[in-house]
Protein backbone atom coordinates (compact mmCIF):
# COMPACT_ATOMS: atom_id res chain seq x y z
CA UNK A 1 0.00 0.00 0.00
CA UNK A 2 1.48 3.26 -0.92
CA UNK A 3 1.08 6.63 1.63
CA UNK A 4 -1.23 9.04 1.28
CA UNK A 5 -0.33 12.38 1.32
CA UNK A 6 -2.60 15.36 0.61
CA UNK A 7 -3.05 15.88 -3.39
CA UNK A 8 -1.51 18.90 -4.31
CA UNK A 9 -0.38 20.71 -7.58
CA UNK A 10 2.62 22.67 -7.43
CA UNK A 11 2.61 25.64 -10.63
CA UNK A 12 5.83 26.52 -11.69
CA UNK A 13 4.88 29.71 -14.36
CA UNK A 14 7.67 30.46 -16.71
CA UNK A 15 8.70 34.27 -16.92
CA UNK A 16 9.68 34.78 -20.44
CA UNK A 17 11.23 37.86 -21.27
CA UNK A 18 8.89 39.18 -23.47
CA UNK A 19 10.99 42.07 -24.91
CA UNK A 20 14.07 39.31 -25.87
CA UNK A 21 12.05 37.79 -28.53
CA UNK A 22 8.98 40.32 -28.99
CA UNK A 23 7.76 40.16 -32.74
CA UNK A 24 4.96 42.06 -34.45
CA UNK A 25 3.43 41.70 -37.57
CA UNK A 26 3.56 45.50 -39.47
CA UNK A 27 1.06 46.46 -42.54
CA UNK A 28 1.41 49.29 -44.10
CA UNK A 29 -1.51 51.59 -44.34
CA UNK A 30 -0.21 54.54 -46.51
CA UNK A 31 -2.16 53.77 -49.45
CA UNK A 32 -4.04 56.95 -50.66
CA UNK A 33 -2.49 58.92 -47.39
CA UNK A 34 -0.64 62.32 -49.15
CA UNK A 35 0.94 62.73 -45.86
CA UNK A 36 3.32 59.43 -46.58
CA UNK A 37 5.77 60.75 -48.96
CA UNK A 38 6.51 58.33 -51.54
CA UNK A 39 9.81 58.91 -53.49
CA UNK A 40 12.17 57.13 -55.97
CA UNK A 41 12.94 56.92 -59.97
CA UNK A 42 15.23 59.59 -59.80
CA UNK A 43 12.48 62.47 -58.32
CA UNK A 44 9.42 60.71 -59.80
CA UNK A 45 6.99 59.56 -57.40
CA UNK A 46 6.53 55.86 -57.20
CA UNK A 47 3.25 55.31 -55.68
CA UNK A 48 3.47 51.41 -55.18
CA UNK A 49 1.78 51.00 -52.04
CA UNK A 50 -0.25 48.19 -52.17
CA UNK A 51 -2.59 45.59 -49.78
CA UNK A 52 -1.37 42.96 -51.89
CA UNK A 53 2.37 43.75 -51.04
CA UNK A 54 3.03 46.31 -47.84
CA UNK A 55 -0.33 46.42 -47.18
CA UNK A 56 -0.10 42.51 -46.11
CA UNK A 57 0.88 42.02 -42.34
CA UNK A 58 2.03 38.72 -43.15
CA UNK A 59 4.58 40.94 -45.60
CA UNK A 60 6.42 42.47 -42.53
CA UNK A 61 7.96 41.74 -39.46
CA UNK A 62 8.89 43.91 -36.80
CA UNK A 63 11.27 42.40 -34.16
CA UNK A 64 12.82 43.52 -31.02
CA UNK A 65 16.14 42.08 -29.50
CA UNK A 66 17.83 42.90 -26.96
CA UNK A 67 15.84 46.46 -27.26
CA UNK A 68 16.68 46.86 -30.94
CA UNK A 69 14.24 47.54 -33.69
CA UNK A 70 14.31 45.77 -37.03
CA UNK A 71 11.72 45.25 -39.91
CA UNK A 72 11.84 42.15 -41.77
CA UNK A 73 10.74 42.37 -45.27
CA UNK A 74 8.77 39.76 -47.06
CA UNK A 75 8.78 39.50 -50.56
CA UNK A 76 5.84 38.60 -52.81
CA UNK A 77 6.71 35.42 -53.12
CA UNK A 78 6.38 34.95 -48.99
CA UNK A 79 10.15 34.90 -48.83
CA UNK A 80 12.40 36.78 -46.64
CA UNK A 81 13.76 39.52 -49.28
CA UNK A 82 16.88 40.22 -50.39
CA UNK A 83 16.52 43.18 -52.23
CA UNK A 84 14.67 45.28 -49.93
CA UNK A 85 16.55 46.77 -47.43
CA UNK A 86 15.31 48.85 -44.11
CA UNK A 87 16.74 52.41 -44.18
CA UNK A 88 14.72 53.76 -41.69
CA UNK A 89 12.58 52.79 -38.55
CA UNK A 90 10.85 54.42 -36.03
CA UNK A 91 7.44 54.02 -33.49
CA UNK A 92 5.32 56.37 -31.55
CA UNK A 93 4.98 54.64 -27.91
CA UNK A 94 0.78 54.95 -28.19
CA UNK A 95 0.38 53.15 -25.10
CA UNK A 96 3.15 54.48 -23.33
CA UNK A 97 4.49 51.06 -22.15
CA UNK A 98 7.98 51.80 -22.98
CA UNK A 99 8.01 49.37 -25.47
CA UNK A 100 6.95 48.44 -28.93
CA UNK A 101 3.48 46.70 -28.38
CA UNK A 102 0.42 46.21 -30.86
CA UNK A 103 -1.76 49.13 -31.62
CA UNK A 104 1.82 51.32 -31.59
CA UNK A 105 2.22 53.49 -34.86
CA UNK A 106 5.54 52.53 -37.21
CA UNK A 107 7.17 54.39 -39.80
CA UNK A 108 10.14 52.66 -41.89
CA UNK A 109 11.29 53.51 -45.17
CA UNK A 110 13.04 50.90 -47.27
CA UNK A 111 14.77 51.04 -50.58
CA UNK A 112 15.33 48.68 -53.44
CA UNK A 113 18.37 47.41 -54.07
CA UNK A 114 18.08 45.25 -57.34
CA UNK A 115 21.38 45.68 -59.21
CA UNK A 116 20.86 47.45 -62.82
CA UNK A 117 17.12 47.72 -62.18
CA UNK A 118 16.00 49.48 -59.47
CA UNK A 119 17.76 50.85 -56.65
CA UNK A 120 17.08 54.34 -56.26
CA UNK A 121 13.64 53.56 -55.09
CA UNK A 122 12.48 54.31 -51.39
CA UNK A 123 9.33 53.87 -49.99
CA UNK A 124 8.40 55.45 -46.77
CA UNK A 125 6.00 53.48 -44.95
CA UNK A 126 3.60 53.92 -42.21
CA UNK A 127 1.15 51.39 -40.19
CA UNK A 128 -0.11 49.74 -36.62
CA UNK A 129 1.64 46.85 -34.69
CA UNK A 130 -0.02 43.88 -34.79
CA UNK A 131 -0.02 40.93 -33.28
CA UNK A 132 1.40 37.86 -34.92
CA UNK A 133 -1.64 35.59 -33.27
CA UNK A 134 -4.51 37.36 -31.59
CA UNK A 135 -4.87 34.47 -29.29
CA UNK A 136 -1.54 34.93 -28.36
CA UNK A 137 -0.26 38.43 -28.14
CA UNK A 138 3.58 37.94 -26.85
CA UNK A 139 3.97 35.31 -29.75
CA UNK A 140 6.22 35.34 -32.40
CA UNK B 1 -1.64 29.35 -9.27
CA UNK B 2 -2.38 32.19 -10.77
CA UNK B 3 -4.79 35.05 -9.62
CA UNK B 4 -7.88 34.63 -11.08
CA UNK B 5 -11.62 34.89 -10.22
CA UNK B 6 -12.46 31.66 -9.22
CA UNK B 7 -16.38 30.02 -8.50
CA UNK B 8 -17.40 28.15 -6.03
CA UNK B 9 -18.32 24.73 -6.88
CA UNK B 10 -20.91 22.52 -4.93
CA UNK B 11 -20.01 19.16 -4.79
CA UNK B 12 -22.83 16.29 -5.05
CA UNK B 13 -22.76 12.44 -4.52
CA UNK B 14 -24.12 12.02 -8.52
CA UNK B 15 -21.93 14.35 -10.36
CA UNK B 16 -19.12 12.98 -12.78
CA UNK B 17 -16.08 14.74 -13.19
CA UNK B 18 -13.46 14.49 -15.56
CA UNK B 19 -9.90 15.69 -16.51
CA UNK B 20 -10.18 18.95 -19.03
CA UNK B 21 -8.39 17.51 -22.37
CA UNK B 22 -6.63 20.91 -22.42
CA UNK B 23 -4.47 20.00 -19.69
CA UNK B 24 -1.96 16.50 -20.29
CA UNK B 25 0.07 14.39 -17.79
CA UNK B 26 3.31 13.57 -18.87
CA UNK B 27 5.87 11.30 -17.17
CA UNK B 28 9.39 13.17 -17.60
CA UNK B 29 12.51 11.42 -15.49
CA UNK B 30 10.59 9.88 -13.30
CA UNK B 31 8.23 12.77 -12.48
CA UNK B 32 4.84 13.87 -13.65
CA UNK B 33 3.97 17.11 -15.14
CA UNK B 34 0.71 18.44 -15.88
CA UNK B 35 0.86 20.92 -18.91
CA UNK B 36 -1.86 23.50 -20.16
CA UNK B 37 -2.07 22.87 -24.11
CA UNK B 38 -5.26 24.74 -24.25
CA UNK B 39 -5.42 27.69 -26.07
CA UNK B 40 -8.47 29.16 -23.33
CA UNK B 41 -6.62 27.63 -20.57
CA UNK B 42 -6.63 30.17 -17.58
CA UNK B 43 -3.29 28.81 -16.71
CA UNK B 44 -0.59 29.39 -19.07
CA UNK B 45 3.31 29.52 -19.76
CA UNK B 46 3.34 27.47 -16.67
CA UNK B 47 4.15 23.46 -15.88
CA UNK B 48 2.22 21.81 -12.92
CA UNK B 49 4.37 19.26 -10.72
CA UNK B 50 1.41 17.18 -9.17
CA UNK B 51 2.63 15.05 -5.89
CA UNK B 52 1.97 11.32 -6.05
CA UNK B 53 -1.45 11.57 -4.84
CA UNK B 54 -2.15 14.13 -7.21
CA UNK B 55 -1.09 12.58 -9.95
CA UNK B 56 -3.35 9.71 -8.41
CA UNK B 57 -6.10 11.58 -8.43
CA UNK B 58 -5.64 13.12 -11.81
CA UNK B 59 -5.40 9.46 -13.21
CA UNK B 60 -8.55 8.16 -11.92
CA UNK B 61 -10.20 11.01 -13.17
CA UNK B 62 -8.85 10.54 -16.62
CA UNK B 63 -12.61 9.01 -17.15
CA UNK B 64 -15.45 10.23 -16.27
CA UNK B 65 -16.25 9.39 -12.46
CA UNK B 66 -18.10 10.09 -9.41
CA UNK B 67 -16.25 11.17 -6.33
CA UNK B 68 -16.99 8.40 -4.57
CA UNK B 69 -15.76 6.21 -7.01
CA UNK B 70 -12.09 7.81 -6.96
CA UNK B 71 -12.53 7.62 -3.22
CA UNK B 72 -13.16 3.85 -3.48
CA UNK B 73 -10.04 3.55 -6.12
CA UNK B 74 -8.02 5.17 -3.08
CA UNK B 75 -8.52 3.38 -0.49
CA UNK B 76 -7.66 0.16 -2.19
CA UNK B 77 -4.26 2.06 -2.79
CA UNK B 78 -3.42 4.16 -0.09
CA UNK B 79 -3.00 3.27 3.26
CA UNK B 80 -4.88 5.45 4.45
CA UNK B 81 -8.63 6.43 6.23
CA UNK B 82 -11.88 6.51 3.57
CA UNK B 83 -12.61 9.87 5.82
CA UNK B 84 -9.20 11.44 4.62
CA UNK B 85 -9.23 10.01 1.47
CA UNK B 86 -12.66 11.52 0.94
CA UNK B 87 -11.81 15.00 2.39
CA UNK B 88 -8.95 15.25 0.44
CA UNK B 89 -10.88 14.38 -3.26
CA UNK B 90 -13.66 16.70 -2.50
CA UNK B 91 -10.55 19.37 -2.14
CA UNK B 92 -8.87 18.42 -5.08
CA UNK B 93 -12.05 18.38 -7.27
CA UNK B 94 -12.86 21.91 -5.87
CA UNK B 95 -9.90 23.37 -6.81
CA UNK B 96 -9.11 22.02 -10.34
CA UNK B 97 -12.30 22.98 -11.08
CA UNK B 98 -11.93 26.32 -10.10
CA UNK B 99 -9.39 26.54 -12.68
CA UNK B 100 -10.68 24.42 -14.94
CA UNK B 101 -8.66 21.37 -15.13
CA UNK B 102 -10.95 19.18 -13.72
CA UNK B 103 -14.51 19.26 -15.70
CA UNK B 104 -18.07 18.13 -14.78
CA UNK B 105 -19.70 15.57 -17.07
CA UNK B 106 -22.93 13.60 -17.63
Amino acid sequence: MNTWKKPVIEVQKFEANEYVAACFQLACTAMGNDKVPMYGHNGKICNTHSSQYCGNPAHQSLSVANGVLSVKEINASNEVSSTLHTISLSYTDNDRNGVPSVGDAVEWANQADIPGIRNDVVWHHSGKLTAVDTKYPNRS
Amino acid sequence: MESTETKTFTLTEEQRYQVNPDFILREIAGEYAIIPVGEESIISNAVMTPNDSAVFLWKAFSEPRTIAEAVNLGATEYDAPADVIREDTMRFVRDTLAYKMLLEVE
